[in-house]
C-alpha cells in the first residue's frame, strides 16, 4: 500500500526529471542503502531546495 | 532507563517525520531492529500490520512498541513523544506559513519537499517488504497489493486482508 500510495503521489512529479532523480536518490540512500534519515534528509533537503529554487521542480 | 531511550528515539523521529509516519518507516525500522534490538523484523512487520489494521491513525504502530518493549507505560511515553514535539512544532510552524504564505522561499520548500516524501514513503514500502532480506515471495505480494491499489477502488483494508492471507500461504 506505500509503494501504490508513493507511486500515486509520484505520479505529479512524473515529468520532471530533477524530481524524479530526488526520489530515487532518496529511495535507494534510506531503502536500499538503509543510511540513517538523520543524513540522508537534511542533505537531500538542501539539494532539493536547491532545485526548487531553480524552477527544477 | 528504557522510558527515557523510547521517549528519546521517538521524539527524534518525529522531528523528521516529513510525509508522517509512512514516510519515517525505514528510520523506525533502523532504530528498532538494527540499533535498539526492541524487536525483530518479523515483529516488526507484525506490530506494523496490526497497526494499520486498526482503526485509527498510523502513528498506533508506535504505542504498539512501546508496549512491547516497557508495557502500557512504555505504550504511554512512545505514543506522547511521538505526538507532543511535533504538535508544538506544527502549533508554531503554521503561524509562520501562514504570515508568509506569498513568500517565495515558502513555495520553494513546498516543491523541495514533495520528491523527498515521495522517495521516502517508496523506501517504507520496500523496507516492510525485506523484513529479512530479499524474499520474491514478499516483494510479489507487495507489488500485487500495489497493483490492486492503484487498478482499482477496492478499500484497502481489503487489500490488507487478502495480503495477509496471501502470505499465510507463500511464507
Amino acid at each position: 500500500l506505500f509503494i501504490g500510495t508513493a507511486v500515486k503521489l509520484g505520479s505529479e512529479l512524473a515529468r520532471k526529471p530533477v524530481a524524479l532523480a530526488l526520489v530515487a536518490v532518496c529511495f535507494a540512500a534510506v531503502g536500499v542503502g538503509r543510511i540513517s534519515m538523520y543524513f540522508v534528509l537534511p542533505v537531500m533537503f538542501a539539494v532539493s531546495l536547491f532545485a526548487a529554487r531553480r524552477n527544477w521542480l | 532507563v528504557i522510558l527515557l531511550e523510547l521517549a528519546l528515539w521517538f521524539a527524534m523521529l518525529s522531528l523528521i517525520a516529513f510525509g508522517g509516519m509512512p514516510a519515517v518507516m525505514p528510520e523506525m525500522q533502523r532504530v528498532v531492529v538494527d540499533v535498539n534490538g526492541w524487536a525483530t523484523p518479523a515483529e516488526f512487520i507484525q506490530l506494523f500490520a496490526v497497526g494499520q489494521a486498526a482503526p485509527g491513525p498510523n502513528v498506533l504502530i508506535v504505542s504498539l512498541i512501546g508496549w512491547k518493549v516497557a508495557g502500557l507505560a512504555g505504550a504511554l511515553v512512545a505514543l506522547f513523544a511521538v505526538c507532543g514535539p511535533t504538535a508544538v512544532l506544527a502549533w508554531w510552524i503554521s503561524g509562520l506559513w501562514e504570515r508568509f504564505k506569498d513568500a517565495p522561499w515558502r513555495h520553494a520548500i513546498g516543491r523541495a519537499i514533495a520528491p523527498l516524501v515521495v522517495g521516502l514513503i517508496l523506501a517504507s514500502g520496500f523496507v516492510l517488504a525485506s523484513p529479512a532480506g530479499p524474499d520474491w515471495r514478499t516483494w510479489l505480494i507487495a507489488g500485487a497489493a500495489a497493483a490492486a491499489f492503484l487498478a482499482t477502488r477496492v478499500n484497502p483494508l481489503w487489500i490488507l486482508a487478502a495480503g495477509g492471507a496471501a502470505g499465510t500461504f507463500m511464507l
